[in-house]
């Protein structure tokens, strides 16, 4: 299969997908989808977890093609052991502006478009993460219930970020498209911040 | 290797991209009929910025000066307003008062279109600024007018994609100063929005 078909493939997929009448309803089950897939779904259906992801995805196509695979590979490792701390019933929920102050920083990152020390990279993936794994905790269900979720929350999470980060990289080659990347990062920033104050607010 | 396909592959991504992202804010795909949660948050964020005259003449001279500058005024002028914008919006949710707020929009859209008219070609961060000072008082105005029972994300994500594209049309209008006719009518656009903002200063337009 060719890229072209492959990313039409996806597009199809993830437009049946956000087709589903239960796609406005975050943080509750998707019913009908199974645990594995309302787990899978589950970042994408909940707003703040997916302003995260878009943050990282376009601060992650920024980089050279080594430090987006290091950028991958942290995720990949702390959001799993996020997840899992979800298990131990310590973390209910992650305090809200922690979530949109790790986007609100990622999208300055992204308009600033300035090479990051691979520390400071790696500090903002391993929070964002670890904040997202703890915030997808699994409220009540059987052990194969909550390992089934927790798995799919995983695989979506992963499936979003390097997705995103592989498809936006592509965006990169030209200047008109790094300014597009920038502007989509000043768009997160600006919502992030108002977000942070509604968060606040309460 | 093929070049052009390669190159095809990443308009067609972004495309693809768009569309998702469009798709995924549809208001059809959620409950309709309910003015809480995560659709009506976003329609009221996204309708907020389209609902006033005085924000839109504004939002759309940032875009016409913009345009009218060139690269990379283009492009930064609509980066820096929503940033500061937000920074109001963030003022105005959290109750801190600014005074002069309505006077303050009116003026933005006065002075952003006296600069469209007159061509006027500050440096870049003289534009900044000057565009950066009026999208706090725009800013504070939609954050201290959000509805309580709107998702506060949604509420915020549509809120500036509208203002974005509020800019983007005006770049797309204000690209037509590559033609000398187009200058002409871009310079209109201006004088038309500073007038509509004279309007709103001394009430002979209401909001």
């Amino acid at each position: 299969m060719n890229r072209k078909s492959s990313l039409l493939i996806r597009s199809l997929l993830a437009l049946l997908l956000l087709s589903l009448p239960a796609t406005a309803d975050a943080h509750t089950a998707i019913s009908g989808v199974g645990d594995f897939f309302g787990g899978a779904l589950h970042p994408l259906m909940t707003p703040t977890h997916l302003l995260v992801l878009l943050a990282l995805g376009l601060l992650a196509a920024q980089h050279s093609s080594l430090q987006l695979k290091i950028s991958l590979a942290v995720f990949i490792s702390f959001s799993a052991l996020g997840l899992l701390l979800t298990t131990t019933g310590l973390v209910k929920t992650v305090y809200p502006p922690v979530l949109i102050g790790i986007a609100l920083v990622a999208g300055v990152l992204v308009v600033l478009e300035k090479p990051l020390p691979a520390i400071a990279n790696g500090a903002i993936f391993t929070l964002a993460a670890l904040a997202l794994g703890l915030d997808s905790a699994v409220e009540n269900g059987s052990a194969p219930v909550i390992t089934k979720t927790l798995l799919g929350t995983w695989l979506g999470l992963i499936l979003a970020v390097a997705d995103m980060a592989y498809y936006l990289s592509l965006l990169t080659r030209q200047r008109w498209q790094q300014i597009g990347i920038r502007v989509a990062g000043s768009w997160i920033s600006a919502a992030s911040l108002m977000i942070l104050a509604f968060a606040l607010r309460r | 290797m093929n070049t052009k396909s390669s190159n095809s592959n990443p308009r067609l991504a972004a495309w693809s991209g768009l569309l998702l992202l469009a798709l995924w804010l549809f208001p059809a795909t959620a409950g309709a009929h309910q003015e809480t949660g995560t659709v009506w948050g976003f329609t009221s964020g996204f309708i907020h910025p389209l609902t006033g005259l005085d924000h839109i003449a504004a939002m759309v001279a940032v875009g016409l000066w913009g345009a009218f500058l060139g690269a990379p005024a283009m492009w930064v002028l609509p980066v820096v307003f929503p940033l500061v914008m937000a920074f109001g919006g963030a003022l105005g949710v959290l109750g801190v008062p600014l005074p002069g707020v309505e006077t303050g929009i009116a003026l933005s859209s006065v002075i952003l279109g006296v600069v469209v008219a007159f061509a006027v070609r500050p440096p870049l961060w003289v534009a900044a600024l000057i565009v950066g000072s009026f999208a706090i008082f725009h800013g504070h105005a939609h954050g201290a007018e959000m509805p309580k029972a709107a998702n506060a994300t949604t509420y915020a994500v549509g809120f500036v994609i509208a203002t974005g594209l509020l800019h983007l049309s005006g770049i797309a209008f204000g690209l037509l100063v590559r033609w000398p006719w187009g200058q002409k009518l871009v310079r209109l656009g201006g004088a038309s929005i500073a007038l509509v903002g004279l309007g709103f200063l001394f009430n002979f337009i209401s909001a």
